[in-house]
């Protein structure tokens, strides 16, 4: 294990004190009740909570942002198998056998079996983390502007590959992406540029009021469409949970492999703990000697779909913390969490603030524990009961949330003007079928992008050839180039598969 | 690579997707079979949402607005506290009647044409401060 006993120690030290410790537990059951209520994401958790994060010590914020994304994609199975509807995207594969067993009255052994799977594939994406992120640091302190950006540019095709069946719609995102945060000074010469003369428009638009806007008011008013409709749990008493955190070791093959794929996927750009899931589950389903009990109530699938959605976290926080290139949406909460403490994302990052690295990795295996114990103490029959919160109750609280959390950052309302157009942009975005995974992801990573290309272009006197010379950067030119054939190509194909009769 | 050219490379990305995306939106469109169904998907910019469905949330978009107006001229408490007991209120009277939200709608639309139009007024013509008159 990377690291000197002495930064363990100060991160250590910085999270296991009183305060910090009750921020982590804190987020960890918010995100678990995010996570349980169908509609409710950890994204959302997250983005309510950044606006708190600004006035904390950052070991505190960063533990409160990291308690809510592993509660709230653990959250998610309980809804998954008592309901029969994902309370996360992450969880959607959970009902697909968590749901049965729950009806022929194993729900406490679903509950308990999704429980331990999600803990397990959560500590091994955490130990992958701490072993894979300092060995991705040595190499990211050698890398200069122009592999910065190739690597960039790289994540951005991935991005727009990968969240979208249609590739149109994905690069436009993208381009949306990059152009808001050009809003405003320039960052290497101070120029204002689009803000139309505008002086609202000088700093550009805020992180936290887009975010509020895109993830809370669009999801608000998406959940505003389904008002009617009511969450009720199986009936029955759930028992015999407890036991099935060791019980799970029969599956033990199935949680090696969902724990790898869920790393894997995780560290990919804009794809995780949805996708990953289903992954696993084919794996496990192929391997099986029994495929055709899957979808059937089949104690496998649960915990191959509940090790590998919470096995993305440490996966997408590796590229994340090491590069400031996020493998999932709630890891770009996290890096705004960090840029609202003044720390900029990237490998100097990685290098010079170890004690906030390593009071990081503290607070995931904090919020991880925090996240066992809660369940299986008292969470799971606790949230049982919790699932079926109206949405009359729940809708004006987050939309008021989301627009004050907007306005905290900068006591700005044009802030919140921002925040409300943001979320109605949105919402008009999930009609029409327009990702906004690579929206975000592009709005954190545009700064980035731009800098270290005009540096790039600055050193080599406008050439673009050092791209092609030096080899890391041509490395990922290439992979880039090729991705764009790959994707090219499968859309072409899919276009004749619907075309021919 | 100047300040003024990237976001023009950028922008000229914009265009060249957004006219792909309106382009493959328009021949979809053109499969479109009138008053039957096609094959072809939905055009991108068309919602998907059925007659039911938008209601509601527009209801609550319209009150964010006149909420955050609120917040805007008047101050913090009262229109937080107005809005989300009325929000909450109008959700419940939808959730039991789906018919009041098109009658609710209407009338928080001339309501609001009614507010801006009186306060353009009032800046423009009558000349009354309002300290987000710049804005108007």
């Amino acid at each position: 294990m990377d690291g000197s006993p002495t930064a363990w120690l100060q991160g250590a030290v910085m999270v296991l004190q009183p305060a910090p410790f009750a921020y982590i537990a804190a987020g960890t059951v918010l995100g678990l009740l995010f996570g349980v209520i169908p509609g409710l994401t950890a994204v959302l958790c997250m983005v309510l909570l950044l606006p708190i994060t600004y006035g904390l010590a950052p070991a505190a914020g960063f533990g409160l942002l990291i308690g809510a994304y592993v509660g709230g994609i653990t959250g998610g199975l309980v809804s998954a198998v008592m309901l029969g509807i994902p309370g996360t995207p992450a969880s959607i594969v959970t009902t697909l056998d968590g749901h049965p067993m729950a009806r022929r009255g194993e729900s406490g052994r679903a509950l308990g079996l999704a429980t331990a799977a999600s803990f397990y594939g959560t500590l091994v994406s955490w130990l992958a983390m701490v072993f894979l992120a300092p060995l991705l640091a040595s190499f990211a302190l050698q890398i200069g502007p122009f592999e910065y950006a190739a690597i960039i540019c790289f994540g951005f095709i991935i991005i727009t590959g990968l969240s979208s069946d249609n590739l149109g719609k994905s690069a436009l995102m993208v381009a949306i992406g990059l152009i808001i945060p050009a809003i405003g000074l320039d960052p290497l010469h101070g120029v204002q540029r689009m803000t139309f003369g505008t002086s609202a428009l000088e700093n550009g638009f805020g992180l936290v009021p887009l975010l509020a806007g895109i993830y809370v008011v669009s999801r608000a008013l998406e959940e505003a469409e389904t008002i009617h409709q009511r969450y009720i749990a199986l009936p029955g008493k759930v028992v015999n949970v407890l036991p099935q955190l060791w019980k799970i070791f029969k599956y033990w093959r199935t949680m090696i492999s969902s724990s790898v794929i869920g790393i894997v996927i995780g560290i990919m750009p804009g794809i995780g703990a949805s996708v990953a899931p289903f992954m696993a589950y084919n794996a496990a389903k192929r391997r099986s000697k029994n495929p055709d009990a899957f979808g059937k109530g089949e104690a496998e699938g649960v915990v191959a779909s509940e090790t590998s959605n919470n096995a993305t976290i440490g996966g997408a926080l590796i590229p994340g913390l090491v590069l400031g290139i996020p493998g999932d949406v709630p890891v770009v909460i996290l890096l705004s969490g960090l840029m609202l403490h003044g720390f900029q994302p990237g490998p100097l990052f990685f290098a010079q603030n170890q004690t906030v690295v390593y009071s990081t990795y503290v607070s995931f295996f904090v919020a991880t524990m925090i996240m066992l114990v809660f369940m299986l103490t008292i969470g799971v029959r606790l949230f049982t009961r919790m699932m079926s919160i109206p949405k009359v109750f729940l809708i004006p609280v987050i939309f008021v949330a989301g627009l004050l959390g907007a306005y905290n950052i900068g006591y700005s309302m044009t802030d919140v003007w921002i925040s409300l157009l943001a979320g109605f942009a949105g919402y008009f975005a999930i009609k029409a079928q327009y990702p906004l995974t690579p929206l975000v992801i592009a709005i954190i990573l545009g700064p980035m992008f731009e800098y270290n290309l005009r540096v790039a272009l600055n050193v080599s006197d406008g050439s673009f050839l050092p791209f092609l010379t030096q080899p890391i950067a041509a490395l990922f030119v290439v992979l880039a180039v090729g991705s764009v054939a790959m994707m090219v190509r499968q859309a072409r194909g899919k276009k004749e598969q619907g075309a021919a009769p | 690579m100047g300040p003024e050219t990237y976001p023009a490379i950028i922008a000229l990305l914009m265009v060249v997707s957004a006219s792909y995306n309106l382009l493959v939106d328009f021949a979809n469109l053109r499969k479109l079979q009138p008053g039957g169904v096609s094959s072809a998907p939905a055009p991108s910019y068309i919602p998907t949402l059925d007659d039911s469905a938008w209601k509601t949330p527009l209801a609550v978009g319209m009150l964010g607005v006149v909420y955050v107006a609120g917040l805007t001229f008047v101050g913090f408490f009262v229109p937080t506290f107005c809005f989300t007991l009325l929000t909450m209120a109008a959700l419940h009277h939808f959730e039991r009647r789906p018919g009041l939200v098109r009658q609710t709608l209407s009338v928080y639309l001339a309501l609001s044409v009614a507010i801006v139009a009186a306060l353009v007024l009032a800046v423009k013509f009558l000349r009354i401060y309002i300290p987000a008159q710049t804005w108007l």
